[in-house]
């Protein structure tokens, strides 16, 4: 009795460790180099074009529904939690640029799908059914139970490919996390990914749409790192002729850009940079000089919707984001490239989206190869 | 409503005697936290998570977390009633103050749980619980409880403060909902040797709250070691299940502590 007694003791004790193992969920959701891409529908399909000549691609950073709030993370603001109708305001009038726009497939960065900071609102699905959209592909960036830092809550933010025809794969592929930050901090800290999706485009056997954001506030070479690790994804494409559009939030400028310090600009009042007593010198994220020329391999090899000599000859025109709530775009971050052709003067940036997030989206129409 | 509130948490316990009778199942009166159970007079009971408990009397313990008193003040009061129908009768009576802890937790930078552009009021939070314990065969307790929980604010507190994990998140539905309930039931019981467990669960309602966001129901299992009346270590786990704002989820947590006892 003694013997069985203890057995079963054994057992319960063997079920409660495994138990106590097994329930150790982790706080942060960290990712494997590659993982599937998570895949959306919208509510209501509309028929896409059976066949194409030209496909109108936008890549646009929504700042997941908080419009031009001035927000702790981004702009000097106080906001942190924002209200659910807050949420849908904005998101309202980012679905009235996208019908009026009408773009084919489009590359979202900072879009939420359940976080506290945006009333949980899953932007992916609002947005396939409220525009016309058919499908969607996701991958987190940032996604944990909790961020235990300004009331932040639980997270979950991401990059999407929204399309009018079907999404047959997507991937998750992970890069490299920011380098100059401790070890607690780097574990709540966002994890950048590309999103690799197979689009069933009418007329070519096979099609990509890569999507990226990289690092904003890297003091190293970590965004280097990303934009070699995502251009090796678009060459591998181009080594076996697949056709593909790529772009997204890339976070830096234009290899030909006239300003590279954007420091004392984007400074909050009590902040300080550039002074014989300042530490830092510069503000993460602000100070572009010393990588200006990280974009060079990628304008190199592929061709941008918006060329360096257009950009050059008029860079105003062609801004895409500020940190500033009430400040008009000064600088451009936000890129679309393919492997083979854009429509000639094509490109546009909507300025007129500056209601709706701190990035103006980019758009140009792609040619589909024959 | 905080009227109304009080008005039923009267009426919940105007039909418990308020005669003392310990006689019940003496051989339950060590370690009898969350059963009808008092603890002996003068006994002591504290552990790592365990809230400090005294029994002052017969029919009287009080009971604090003592650790947590100083950002969560609270105390709590155990009641012995007279046995019902084989059953040992207890009420308990707790008061805790969580303002102080939400205002920490209301912070900028590393630390900050709740975003500090809110504001948190001045909240008391009244616990009412009345256990029922009755022993099965020999080595085994079974405990009935339902308890009805109440909070006063001195301002509104914005939704938009919950912390959204397992276990805080049920809890503190009070601070949001004014009122809610908890109906649980446990064995607990000997095993073989020095080896006890227990096997509880509790249903939340609150039924103010949003109806996709009202219920939760935790499940708990553990496993003591008992070296003696005075010194037993404890290891489990706690199944979760809740209403969340952003949708349901389960959770399954492991549970561990150390608990010391004496006689003053």
């Amino acid at each position: 009795m003694i013997l069985v007694s203890k057995i079963t003791l054994c057992r319960l004790f063997a079920l409660l460790l495994m138990l106590a193992v097994l329930s150790c969920d982790p706080i942060v959701t960290q990712f494997d180099d590659i993982e599937d891409g998570q895949m959306y529908t919208a509510k209501w399909l509309q028929p896409p074009p059976a066949s194409v000549d030209t496909i109108c691609v936008m890549t646009w950073n929504i700042r997941f529904g908080a419009g031009r709030t001035k927000w702790f993370g981004d702009s000097n603001g106080t906001r942190v939690i924002l209200h659910a109708d807050e949420v849908y305001y904005h998101l309202g009038g980012i679905a009235a640029l996208l019908k009026a726009v009408e773009p084919d497939i489009l590359l979202l960065q900072e879009i939420d799908i359940q976080s506290k900071r945006s009333a949980y609102i899953d932007q992916v699905q609002w947005l396939l059914d409220h525009t016309h959209f058919n499908y969607g592909a996701y991958a987190s960036v940032w996604k944990a139970q909790v961020i235990p830092s300004d009331g932040l809550g639980r997270m979950d933010m991401g990059i999407a490919v929204l399309s009018r025809w079907p999404i047959t794969n997507a991937e998750r592929i992970k890069l490299p996390l920011r380098g100059d930050q401790d070890g607690l901090t780097q574990y709540f800290y966002l994890r950048r990914s590309i999103l690799k999706t197979r689009i069933a485009l009418p007329g070519p056997q096979e099609f990509y749409a890569l999507n990226v954001h990289t690092a904003a506030f890297a003091t190293d070479d970590t965004k280097k790192k990303q934009l070699d690790i995502f251009k090796d994804e678009l060459d591998k494409l181009e080594a076996t002729g697949i056709p593909f559009v790529a772009g997204g939030d890339l976070n830096s400028l234009p290899v030909n850009a006239k300003k590279t310090d954007y420091c004392l600009s984007d400074k909050a009042d009590d902040e300080s940079f550039h002074g014989p007593n300042d530490d830092p010198q510069h503000k993460e994220g602000s100070y572009f000089t010393p990588e200006i020329t990280w974009m060079q391999p990628l304008y190199d090899t592929y061709s941008p919707a918006i060329t360096l000599s257009a950009y050059g000859a008029n860079e105003s025109h062609y801004f895409t984001h500020t940190p500033l709530w009430d400040g008009p775009y000064d600088r451009k971050l936000d890129y679309l490239f393919t492997n083979k052709a854009w429509v000639s003067g094509s490109d546009s940036t909507y300025h007129v989206a500056a209601p709706w997030s701190d990035h103006a989206p980019v758009s140009a129409i792609w040619e589909v190869p024959k | 409503m905080i009227k109304r509130a009080i008005c039923i948490c009267l009426l919940f316990f105007s039909g418990v005697s308020t005669l003392s009778a310990q006689d019940l199942g003496v051989k339950w009166q060590n370690w009898s936290a969350g059963t009808a159970h008092l603890l002996p007079e003068n006994r002591v009971e504290i552990g790592l998570f365990q809230a400090l408990r005294y029994g002052y009397s017969e029919s009287l313990e009080f009971s604090t977390h003592p650790v947590l008193f100083f950002i969560v003040p609270n105390f709590l009061i155990k009641w012995g009633h007279q046995p019902v129908g084989g059953f040992a009768v207890a009420s308990q009576h707790g008061l805790s103050h969580p303002s102080p802890i939400l205002r920490i937790l209301g912070r900028q930078g590393i630390g900050g749980i709740i975003s500090p552009e809110f504001p948190v009021p001045a909240i008391l939070s009244f616990q009412n619980e009345l256990l029922l314990s009755r022993p099965l065969w020999n080595n085994h307790l079974f405990t009935a409880s339902l308890a009805f929980n109440f909070a006063v604010k001195s301002a509104p507190l914005d939704p938009r403060t919950t912390i959204d994990l397992p276990i805080i998140y049920i809890r503190s539905g009070v601070y949001y909902h004014d009122y809610g309930f908890k109906l649980g039931g446990d064995i607990k019981g000997k095993l073989a040797g020095r080896w006890m467990y227990l096997l509880n669960g509790d249903g939340y309602y609150y039924p103010k709250a949003p109806a996709n966001t009202n219920m939760a129901f935790e499940q708990k299992g553990m496993l003591f070691w008992n070296k003696s009346s005075g010194f037993q270590v404890c290891i489990g786990y706690v199944l979760s299940y809740g209403e969340y704002p952003f949708g349901t989820q389960w959770h399954l947590l492991p549970l561990a502590d150390v608990q010391w006892s004496w006689t003053r």
